[in-house]
């Protein structure tokens, strides 16, 4: 057999090599132990003072006024809007695109669309280049009081935002999240609940105690898809358990975390908010009470809308907790088009925009004074068996919202959601 | 041969410094976006947190660094039931089945391609590499449409009487993993396998053939062995870049039995655990530190036979 | 007809078995594109049922590549992102490849080791590691088409690099030596004979880079800060799991007739050239 010269010239070097490499893998245990020892002398903490020290938690019974600070003023009165394009930052198809085109001639600019997919990639582009974006299409609640405390986001000008106080509910006047509305103006109300095929699934989960119980039931496995992002996925289990959507009781963390675990062995879910795409392909969906009116634009040959049902579990017979809160427009701090994004928020607030935004499209109900459930149903636009996707403001009362978390808690959310999802 | 011509003394139309001096553009831009941005990872890996937000605070000083992070990230690749060590352990099975079905299935095409096409080579050289200028994601999204529940491989399975009813190929199944990333690579098997079959004399093989050893002898004893090199170096270029992958799986599949780590790092570094996804890149490198080295090693090995030749 | 017999008569019935195994996976690789580049024809916006010929995802449909301004824009990105790149990495490639086979002294292995290092490192460390350093470190530079084209073109070096490399290993130094003997300066040795004979594996891997710039996603999409910098891998990525339309397919077409043209024009010129280079044709550019 031939024998290459080099293999003649130092035959023990690639012994040696791979014996290096061994001796490198047996080590490597014992390597992050003395790592993580170095860690704990003190040589090095991670974070050098408490965490959440200075981040105000809004909750409902202790509303949070952000500050407004020097460095970050709001645009002066009376400016003329800019030129463009305006910079969109925004959920998958957000908003509709007529919705869009109207604004666009109307003020005779470009839009452009960039996407995300959960709130934490939104903080994450953001913080790392906010200013590229002229709007959020949306902040959720938990995430207002970081960007604006972490000068992220512009306080608003209401001047440019007229709508707001003529057209929108009076609670959005002056949120617990943003006493004076001194930052955000609300997009949508939605509720958080469970979608799922009701001509493939026989049980009635509207009538069931517990409709939690049915994302863990593994004659659906692998038919059944959670929603993504750390704080709808968690709050599955921590809703299903009782407990507080909000909490950061390791104990129960831990629980929720366990139990998630169990859940995505039996279950194998799919994590994402794209069902709309995938019609045929899951018969049980945690979903949001807009996204289900969605559907109907991409529904397959064969599934109709009425195979739909959607429930909100505190109107189910056992009460439970539920989701129930809105999402909020925010403009980055150094837009290069700030009086456009009033504009556009005061565009979206407009009941001439609103409403066939909602109802021809995107299934997500603007908090407007004239859109009342009755106004909504005598327009026949919602299939009678999605009825119960409407919000009225009494429904408040009966659900939860998912709120600002110390940092520190946070993080521990999202290394949940990491363990459990696998950054799929 | 005139004075001067022998290469010894060819320095002497040229300054020292000419030549290197070439490689300076390339060198500082090198230096810019691969060497610096390495030691940022390394900063952000061992360095602070922002008190308020947990951003990471880079810290550029060596001296200042702390383990601690790292060592925790370490020793969670190490305690059973972890999704980092789940996520390892789908990428080893992951990157090591597909690689063994690239080279299962590149061989024999390899070896056709060098030995047997005859007047077609050139052409079937041409389709067989295709897929390296046929962009990798169009050729993922043909087979996510072919792997729809109502796709042609669910109807003509369906019709072969294979399967009953639609089978969910994209639902989390490591099996459309695999073969989303041996599809995806195997060219890169292919090419060096050819080269290196294609440079084996066919004489060698009739001398063998001569001298009485069969067909499978001869491509045991004679064939395989001289192709060693060639199969060391397709291995290594496919499982390189297969080790890093995490658009095939979520494309693909999207569910955490199929994560790998490349999903990890990259959702660590879209939620706020920037310092997790830097000490996953390390982890990553250091892993694959022996079989890197070893390929350059030998690359560089054979670049200097060449030289020499 | 003779060949055909003389192929039945082949005792290597192995080549039968391989004949079969390069024709299966011959259909394996291509049929999907081919069967992807078919519906980017489809009447309908199915992309799982064939319902008739149409050209409407190229042009005249809302969403297609003509006339969605998103897919438009992603198409010139992809096109300028690549062509940029081809322009910085391939020069850089070629003096760092002429350097390596010239150079003297003890800096070419470290030199070599780098570039040799950043073409083999998995490129999700590479696309973070960048996308770290535009982040926190170079902040003047940020995000976007710079940082993107900064990134790629480091990445896309090493391609160059070893394609000219390998040419100058075959190309020897003889051809040089005998121009500076015939009085040629040096530099003029390196401009009328050397880069002349270099020029098909320049261009060839110009060609590469561009081909595999067009197809670039992991650096690309890491580096990308909003819509304005999506390039098409970017765009197929994340359209493919929320509602594709045969508008990708068509977009995604167009871009495998580019890589084609650039590909089969490089493969042209080159065996043209390498074909003039077996002549004698030192006499030619020396005289």
């Amino acid at each position: 057999m031939l024998q290459h010269p080099k293999d003649r010239r130092d035959p023990l070097s690639r012994r040696e090599f791979l014996r290096r490499a061994g001796a490198t893998g047996v080590a490597l245990p014992s390597l992050a132990a003395i790592l993580a020892a170095c860690g704990d002398d003190g040589g090095g903490d991670a974070t050098t003072s408490s965490p959440g020290a200075g981040l105000q938690l809004a909750r409902p019974d202790n509303p949070v006024t952000l500050p407004i600070t020097d460095d970050n003023p709001p645009i002066a009165d009376g400016l003329s809007p800019e030129g463009g394009p305006l910079k969109i930052f925004g959920y998958n198809d957000y908003i509709w695109k007529k919705i869009l085109n109207g604004f666009s001639d109307e003020y005779g600019v470009d839009v452009e669309y960039t996407v995300f997919d959960t709130p934490e990639q939104m903080v994450a582009k953001v913080q790392s280049n906010g200013a590229d974006f002229d709007i959020i299409v949306t902040v959720t609640l938990e995430n207002v009081g970081k960007l604006a405390q972490g000068k992220l986001i512009q306080p608003l000008n209401a001047t440019y935002i007229p709508n707001l106080a003529a057209n929108v509910w009076d609670v959005f006047q002056s949120p617990f999240y943003d006493v004076g509305a001194r930052y955000t103006a609300p997009y949508i109300v939605y509720s958080t609940g469970i979608g799922w095929r009701n001509d493939v699934v026989t049980d009635d989960i509207a009538a069931m105690d517990n409709p939690y119980d049915i994302l863990w039931d593994q004659r659906f496995a692998g038919q059944t898809h959670l929603l993504n992002g750390s704080r709808d996925t968690l709050a599955a289990a921590l809703l299903r358990m009782g407990a507080d959507v909000n909490t950061d009781d390791p104990a129960v963390l831990d629980e929720a975390k366990q139990m998630l675990l169990d859940g995505v062995q039996a279950m194998n879910w799919k994590f994402d908010h794209v069902d709309y795409n995938e019609l045929g392909a899951f018969d049980i969906h945690q979903t949001w009470s807009g996204q289900i009116y969605y559907y109907q634009w991409f529904l397959p040959k064969g599934l109709d809308i009425g195979s739909f049902s959607y429930v909100w579990p505190p109107k189910a017979p056992g009460g439970r907790s539920g989701i129930i809160t809105n999402d909020v427009f925010a403009i980055p701090r150094g837009a290069a088009n700030p009086v456009l994004a009033h504009a556009m928020i005061d565009w979206m607030l407009d009941q001439r925009n609103a409403e066939p935004n909602y109802l021809s499209y995107e299934g997500f109900q603007p908090p407007l004074n004239a859109l009342t459930p009755d106004y909504i149903l005598s327009t026949g636009s919602v299939p009678e068996n999605l009825a119960n996707i409407l919000i009225a403001k009494e429904d408040f009362a009966l659900g939860v919202q998912e709120l600002e978390l110390a940092p520190a808690v946070n993080q521990l959310y999202q290394q949940i959601y990491q363990e459990v999802t696998g950054g799929a | 041969m005139p004075e001067g011509a022998a290469s010894g003394t060819r320095g002497a139309w040229f300054p020292r410094w000419f030549w290197p001096s070439f490689a300076t553009p390339a060198t500082l831009w090198l230096l810019a976006f691969f060497v610096v941005p390495f030691f940022v990872i390394l900063a952000i890996a061992f360095g602070r947190l922002d008190p308020i937000f947990l951003t990471p605070a880079p810290v550029y000083n060596p001296a200042g660094w702390s383990f601690g992070p790292f060592g925790d990230v370490l020793s969670q690749i190490f305690s059973s039931g972890s999704i980092y060590q789940s996520a390892l352990a789908h990428t080893l099975v992951f990157v090591g089945t597909a690689t063994a079905l690239c080279l299962a299935i590149g061989y024999p095409v390899a070896y056709f391609i060098a030995r047997h096409a005859g007047r077609f080579k050139t052409l079937f050289l041409v389709l067989f590499i295709a897929p390296f200028w046929i962009s990798y994601m169009m050729r993922m999204l043909a087979w996510i449409n072919l792997l729809q529940p109502n796709g042609y491989v669910n109807r003509g399975l369906e019709a072969l009487g294979l399967i009953d009813g639609p089978v969910y190929w994209l639902n989390g199944k490591p099996l459309t993993v695999i073969l989303g990333l041996t599809y995806g690579y195997i060219p890169y098997m292919i090419l060096p396998l050819y080269g290196t079959l294609d440079r084996i004399p066919a004489s060698t093989l009739e001398a063998s053939r001569d001298l009485g050893a069969g067909q499978l002898s001869t491509f045991l004893r004679v064939t395989l062995p001289l192709s060693r090199q060639g199969i060391l170096a397709g291995l290594v270029i496919v499982s390189l870049p297969m080790f890093g992958d995490y658009y095939t799986t979520t494309l693909l599949a999207g569910t955490r039995n199929t994560a790998m780590i490349g999903n990890l790092i990259v959702s660590s570094i879209q939620s706020s655990l920037v310092q997790t996804g830097a000490s996953l890149v390390l982890i990553l490198l250091l892993l694959l530190i022996v079989p890197m080295l070893y390929y350059l090693r030998t690359t560089e090995r054979a670049a200097e036979i060449g030289r020499g030749a | 007809m003779s060949h055909v017999r003389s192929w039945l008569a082949n005792p290597w019935a192995r080549a039968r078995f391989l004949w079969v195994v390069a024709v299966a996976y011959l259909a394996w690789t291509l049929l999907p594109v081919i069967i992807a580049v078919l519906f980017s024809f489809n009447a309908t916006r199915s992309l799982t049922s064939w319902q008739g010929f149409s050209t409407q995802w190229y042009a005249g449909n809302v969403n297609s590549v003509w006339d969605d301004p998103v897919l438009r824009a992603a198409l010139f990105q992809s096109l300028k992102l690549a062509g940029l790149t081809v322009l910085i990495a391939v020069p850089l490639g070629v003096a760092f490849a002429l350097a390596l086979d010239r150079w003297q002294g003890r800096g070419a292995g470290p030199a070599n080791f780098l570039m040799l290092f950043s073409f083999i490192t998995p490129e999700v460390a590479i696309g973070i590691a960048l996308l770290l350093f535009f982040t926190q470190l170079a902040i003047g530079i940020g995000l976007g088409f710079t940082a993107q084209l900064a990134g790629l073109s480091m990445y896309m070096m090493a391609y160059s690099v070893i394609v000219v490399r390998a040419r100058l290993l075959s190309i020897g130094r003889e051809y040089e030596e005998a121009a500076m003997d015939l009085g040629a300066s040096p530099v003029g040795a390196l401009r009328r004979v050397l880069l002349p004979l270099l020029s098909p594996a320049i261009f060839a891997s110009a060609a590469i880079v561009f081909a595999a710039s067009l197809d670039n996603f992991v650096i690309s999409q890491q580096l990308s800060k909003d819509a304005s910098t999506q390039t098409i891998p970017i765009l197929i990525y994340s359209s493919a799991r929320t509602g594709p339309l045969p508008s990708l397919n068509a977009l995604a077409s167009l871009t495998l007739v580019a890589s084609t043209l650039v590909i089969g024009l490089a493969l042209v010129v080159y065996r043209r050239a390498s074909r003039e280079q077996r002549r004698p044709a030192l006499t030619r550019t020396v005289a």
